[in-house]
């Protein structure tokens, strides 16, 4: 590594890149973002400051939330082309366009734009609430997500913080699953204000594949909407809550669509409504229009969300439901989980119980990330650059992607490969071959005549239809 | 001492250094000094707390590692023929084999060799800096000096 080292010491930043760092500015918006929006945002920002201290108890400002001058409530009409356009939840023919619950505006490199916020209609959540249980599938691997990978599912830093507003206020955790397939299952989001409490200051975001994503509760008095072919689904929920000996409103607004095979659920509790109601406009409006970016996320490090698939003999833990199936053949049943009642998988060497499905994944040796095995994989961060590749055939090894075109595996042959003209073998020319030819003969009329085959090992001909052999266990049907 | 005065402190102190770490990932000068010009800005945005000049390195070195695996993401499929063509040129005769078996090794294991052989951080830093497991990142050493004995064997005959 010498010459590495001193290669390296060589390599210097340029002038001209020295002297964009040294004009640097810090820039505003990034490190209080709402400050460069303009007084609309400024006031909203106030407005999010304000409801936020109103949630100390001892601060004794409990009991006026509706002092804030923000925007939101404010339905815009538009003269320009909306990049949204939400449609009337009443379903009048006034032209949509018309409804929006405010806008917010990005400055790029001069170049202000403005967007338009939909305006959605809630339902009522205080009907009956229809409980349900919910699960991952079985084989799911699952991880917690860093702020990165939250950053590249939602399309970027600049979504979070700028459009989505959740990087100026909000802590965020979040987790990410894969289905046994290693396919994208779904990711939730939580965010929180910190030292504020998750009642009056916190969302939640979800977005499961092919699904909406699973909830504990729904209820029947949400309204649906058509937002830009989108049909929304929102309800909202408004409550005194106690804190201390203080007494604060919540605001509860959450929507669900489906867009793009992906389902979508986002929730957001706040003190201010308005608040709560733009941050869930920004989320419909960014996801209608850009979506999720699921294959951003790798599952490497996602562990099984039921570790008591690796391990079923345990029984601790699991699932029950499966413990009812009607009509099963019980009477191999051993209640002290003796090998009858266990399968074990040849390549992970796993025990699960007979009969049921069983997933397991594999490390790719060049990235380390898991994934199904059996199934595709995507190599995040090596994928597409040249790996050795050992052709299983001629033996020769080479970058993939360069010249070898060995026509046995159908890859690029190495310049030092040869064909062998008898068997068709491919083998490296420094090799020694020792030919060794198929005893299969076919009948298609390879080599006499249009209807005739000569056999190559024996030389006979052969009548198109007859069975030849030179061996027993000898197969005329060569593919 | 303002910002202004504090930032040139930075970018004389580390600027080569967060060139050269970005570079050794993404092989593309003009990417490489977007990604130090990144951890700057990120600097100045947060203008994090940080006990001394060691973890301020630290620092600028992971997030400029953030902005490269973001570039990487986006790449993905990237020919390789080019990441030779615009790599500075070698000082010396024989150096360019070498580089183009780092170059030939997958983005995580040119960070990890940059940063243990050149930087001299431990797995464990290394671990902390690229968000990845110290025993992860040891596998990437491992693989890369496989990787680089096989490449410079069969190339060079050394």
């Amino acid at each position: 590594m010498k010459r590495y080292k001193k290669f390296m010491d060589g390599v210097r930043a340029s002038d001209t890149l020295h002297q964009r760092l040294t004009e640097l500015e810090a820039p505003e918006r990034r490190s209080a973002p709402w400050a460069g929006y303009g007084a609309m945002a400024a006031a909203f920002a106030l407005m999010a400051v304000v409801t936020s201290l109103m949630c100390i108890p001892s601060w004794g400002m409990a009991g006026n939330p509706g002092v804030h001058p923000g925007p939101v409530s404010e339905h815009l009409a538009e003269s320009g082309a909306p990049d949204i356009a939400p449609e009337d939840p009443e379903g009048s023919t006034e032209p949509a366009a018309t409804r929006f619950a405010g806008r917010y505006e990005v400055t790029q490199d001069g170049v202000t734009t403005s967007y338009l916020l939909p305006y959605i209609e809630y339902g009522a959540a205080d009907g009956q609430a229809t409980a349900a249980d919910w699960d991952l599938p079985s084989g799911a691997v699952r991880r917690e997500l860093a702020w990165e990978d939250i950053a590249a599912l939602l399309g970027g830093e600049d979504a979070v913080d700028t459009h989505l507003a959740w990087g100026v206020m909000y802590s965020m955790t979040g987790w990410a699953a894969w289905n046994g397939d290693g396919s994208f299952w779904g990711a939730y989001l939580d965010g929180i204000v910190p030292n504020y409490g998750a009642e009056l200051n916190s969302f939640e975001f979800a977005v499961t594949a092919g699904q909406l994503p699973p909830t504990c509760y729904g209820y029947p008095e949400s309204v649906e909407q058509n937002i830009s072919g989108v049909m929304v689904t929102a309800d909202k929920a408004d409550w005194e809550s106690r804190f201390g000996e203080e007494t604060a409103s919540v605001h509860d607004r959450r929507v669900s669509f489906m867009t793009d095979d992906y389902g979508y659920r986002f929730e957001v509790r706040s003190g201010d409504p308005d608040l709560a109601e733009e941050l869930v406009s920004r989320l419909v409006r960014w996801v209608i229009e850009n979506g999720v970016a699921a294959d951003q996320l790798s599952s490497e490090g996602a562990v099984l969300a039921h570790p008591w698939e690796a391990d079923p003999d345990s029984g601790v833990g699991g699932p029950n439901w499966s413990d009812s199936v009607p009509d099963q053949d019980i009477s191999g049943y051993d209640p002290s989980g003796s090998s009858t009642a266990t399968e074990t998988c040849p390549d992970c060497g796993v025990s699960y119980p007979a009969g049921e499905a069983h997933y397991h994944t594999q490390t790719c040796p060049d990235c380390g990330e898991n994934y199904a095995a059996g199934t595709a994989h995507d190599c995040a961060m090596c994928d597409g650059y040249p790996e050795p590749h050992t052709c299983e055939r001629c033996g020769a090894v080479y970058p993939e992607g360069t010249e070898h075109e060995c026509e046995l595996c159908g890859l690029p042959l190495a310049s030092s490969t040869q064909t062998c003209p008898k068997c068709g073998e491919s083998y490296r020319a420094d090799h020694h071959h020792t030919c060794a030819p198929d005893p299969v003969n076919t009948f298609e009329g390879a080599a006499g005549t249009a209807n005739s085959h000569i056999c190559e090992v024996c030389g006979q001909t052969l009548e198109p239809g007859v069975e030849h052999s030179h061996q027993s266990g000898h197969r005329g049907d060569r593919q | 001492m303002n910002h202004s005065n504090r930032l040139e402190e930075l970018v004389n102190k580390y600027e080569h250094t967060l060139f050269r770490a970005a570079l050794a990932i993404l092989g593309d000068v003009q990417e490489a000094e977007d990604a130090v010009q990144d951890a700057f800005l990120r600097y100045l945005e947060a203008r994090p707390e940080l006990r001394d000049g060691e973890h301020e390195k630290a620092w600028l070195l992971k997030v400029t590692a953030n902005r490269c695996k973001s570039v990487l993401r986006a790449w993905k499929r990237h020919p390789a023929a080019e990441l030779l063509d615009i790599y500075p040129a070698p000082a010396e005769d024989g150096s360019r084999e070498l580089l183009e078996a780092i170059l030939a090794l997958p983005p995580r294991q040119r960070a990890a060799v940059h940063l243990h052989y050149f930087e001299g951080y431990t797995s464990e830093e290394i671990g902390a800096i690229l968000g990845q497991r110290p025993g992860t990142v040891r596998s990437h050493l491992s693989r890369a000096r496989d990787a680089l004995r096989r490449y410079l064997d069969e190339e060079c005959g050394e």
